[in-house]
């Protein structure tokens, strides 16, 4: 696999505020990659930057192998999906997917071809002859997804296309564009705010915070294993336990947890020592609870603060002897359906990650 | 309210005083359109008398002096000259007053607010200042008097078409042109295909007002147009010093039947404008 994008210490100011940067990083071929991140990230700069919408300050982009740092948009060989889709009021559904055509100034018999083989691939065959007003958002989606897909450009960007939808739509569309992105082979970098999008469609994500990248990885080692305090508290649910080393074995620790007892954790120990000042970070989901003390003594007791139910899952407030509260997720079947409110428990912590703590 | 002995007033009251209220104001307004288009209608009344005198009443029906007017070459070439500087004035003020409308709109940025400001400057400085500093330009640049006069027309219609095509533009989703540029248009091809259809109509009516502006004009007229370029308000004038038939009544009809006609294009295009932005 060759890398198709490359961005190399790029960096974009707006004034004395920084939009972005430095950021590295490549888009494989055929490669899903998102850029995941709360608004103000800079994660929609960088893919202007991409684009050429905007101009870096620093760095340097490369698409196949060539330098587009100062390379106007309309050279670039890119297709854009804007969030609120900006098809042309004025043009028909046709004339809107045939514009990059026109100005590539394909044969008009080639066109109308290419035109009505796309609209089928993001299934909506047949609409050329209407007005983008008369068309559903979904469709409008569509239609963009088409305008921006039937110049077979090197690299698809997305900027948070799904957002304008309803939920339903929504769930349907990651599905489809995934699949499309699948089909076609082609490079995409997608962007959004939404995990649960980033989570299902991408094969690597970037997650961004204040102008920076925090960490990039696929989305199974983004969930499991975060490397920072943001990125934990980001995806999804999370408990965060403070701690101090005791020992260190390779990358995992033996860390002296806030609420008693000793556990081993894996993370990036390499840059730590003993005596630091930690946090052990656990998902709901795999704290195991039991209603009687294991036999080796190593379970933590807590009692059930709360308990909520939300339709497959009981969430569990628990709180531990050393008033540290924890939550845990568990599936609503009976074995966890008779653990009442107020009862005493045992906690299995289970897989524990360590966490550089920040100051 | 006057009965103030009344704590609570009764509906019947308050329905009275509200339709006393209406109809007051009803007659204000009344009053007020008939003291702006009073001029006006004595003006096309007048231009019916069969008579040499400019009597209101009328004294007859007649179309005589409509006939002058066509008859007299002074007066038709005038029309002519006017028509045509207000069409060059008109597009020359509609592609100057769109270039600058469009970089107040995208380039500006903060600085918008006063680019706006001072795009309007020449409709707070009086007309005739312009015309003199352009008179006194002229003894200066060696420029041909009639460059001189398109100039100043283009001067004066400005202010009107950067307004109107801003408020157009400012219409205008700026991700509709990133994404032209995107899919490989150039910034003139997106203007072309993307921009300009979109506002056609606010283009139209800038125009359209740009050349009614032009029209209208005699402060600039007065010192830019020499012997045989005269535009019909100077005509009229000059016409005036000497002689008063019912002759002015008709041709300023045969004006005000332009500018209504003109008027009712931009009313419709403004219409058009809301069904055109989706």
């Amino acid at each position: 696999m060759s890398a198709v994008l490359e961005l190399r210490r790029v960096l974009k100011r707006f004034g004395e505020t920084l939009g972005v940067g430095p950021v590295d990083f490549e888009v494989q071929e055929g490669e899903f990659l998102t850029l995941l991140g709360p608004s103000g990230c800079g994660k929609t700069t960088t893919l202007h930057i991409v684009a050429g919408l905007l101009h870096p300050d620093e760095g340097t982009v490369t698409l196949g192998g060539r330098d587009i740092t100062r390379l106007d948009p309309q050279h670039r060989d890119m297709g854009l999906v804007f969030q609120n889709y900006a098809l042309f009021p004025h043009k028909t559904v046709f004339d809107n997917v045939a514009f990059g055509l026109r100005m590539r100034k394909v044969a008009q018999s080639k066109i109308r071809d290419r035109v009505s083989r796309m609209l089928e691939v993001v299934g909506l065959p047949g609409v050329e002859a209407r007005q983008p007003h008369q068309l559903s958002g979904g469709q409008r989606q569509r239609v963009a997804l088409a305008r921006a897909l039937v110049i077979e450009p090197s690299l698809l960007l997305l900027d948070e296309p799904l957002s304008n939808l309803d939920a339903v739509l929504r769930k349907r569309m990651r599905h489809e564009l995934r699949e499309i992105q699948q089909r076609l082979g082609i490079a995409t970098v997608f962007v959004t705010h939404d995990q649960d999008e980033a989570f299902e469609m991408s094969d690597r994500v970037i997650l961004m915070n204040v102008g920076h990248i925090e960490q990039v990885a696929t989305p199974e080692e983004l969930y499991n294993s975060p490397t920072s305090r943001f990125a934990a508290e980001f995806i999804g649910e999370v408990n965060l336990i403070d701690g101090t080393v005791a020992s260190l074995i390779g990358d995992s620790a033996v860390v002296e947890a806030a609420l008693g007892g000793r556990y081993a954790a894996r993370g990036d120990g390499g840059a730590l020592g003993v005596g630091d000042k930690v946090l052990l970070m656990v998902r709901p989901e795999r704290i195991g609870i039991e209603t009687s003390p294991s036999a080796n003594g190593e379970a933590v007791e807590a009692t059930v603060a709360n308990r909520v139910f939300s339709g497959n899952t009981l969430i569990f407030t628990l709180r531990t002897a050393s008033g540290i509260e924890l939550t845990a997720s568990k599936p609503s079947t009976a074995q966890y359906r008779d653990i009442a409110p107020q009862s005493t428990v045992w906690l299995d912590l289970g897989d524990c990650r360590l966490l550089p703590r920040e100051t | 309210m006057p009965d103030s002995n009344k704590t609570v007033p009764s509906a019947m009251h308050l329905k009275a005083s509200s339709a006393a209220a209406r109809y007051g104001m009803g007659f204000l307004i009344t009053a007020i359109y008939a003291f702006l288009l009073a001029p006006v209608l004595i003006i096309v009344f007048t231009s019916f008398n069969p008579t040499n005198a400019n009597t209101f009443p009328p004294t007859g029906f007649s179309l005589r002096w409509y006939g002058t007017f066509l008859e007299t070459s002074g007066f038709t070439d005038a029309f002519r000259f006017s028509m045509w500087l207000g069409a060059i004035a008109a597009v020359g003020a509609t592609v100057i007053g769109f270039l600058s409308a469009y970089a107040i709109v995208r380039f500006l940025g903060r600085r918008r607010e006063a680019g706006q400001s001072l795009a309007l400057l020449p409709v707070m400085i009086p007309h005739i200042l312009i015309s003199i500093s352009l008179l006194l330009a002229l003894t200066i640049v060696p420029f041909p008097e009639l460059g001189g006069l398109i100039v100043g027309h283009i001067i004066i219609c400005l202010p009107f078409t950067i307004a109107g095509i801003t408020a157009s533009l400012e219409g205008v989703d700026e991700q509709l042109e990133l994404a032209a540029m995107t899919l490989g248009a150039s910034r003139l091809r997106t203007l072309w295909e993307v921009v300009i259809p979109l506002i056609a109509p606010g283009l139209l009516s800038a125009l359209i007002f740009a050349f009614i502006v032009s029209f209208g004009d005699v402060y600039i007229a007065l010192f830019l147009s020499g012997p045989g370029r005269t535009t019909l308000p100077i005509e009229i004038f000059s016409y005036m010093q000497w002689e008063s038939t019912p002759v002015v009544a008709a041709i300023t009809t045969v004006q005000i039947l332009m500018i209504v006609a003109l008027g009712l294009v931009v009313e419709r295009l403004v219409g058009l404008r809301k069904i055109m932005r989706v």
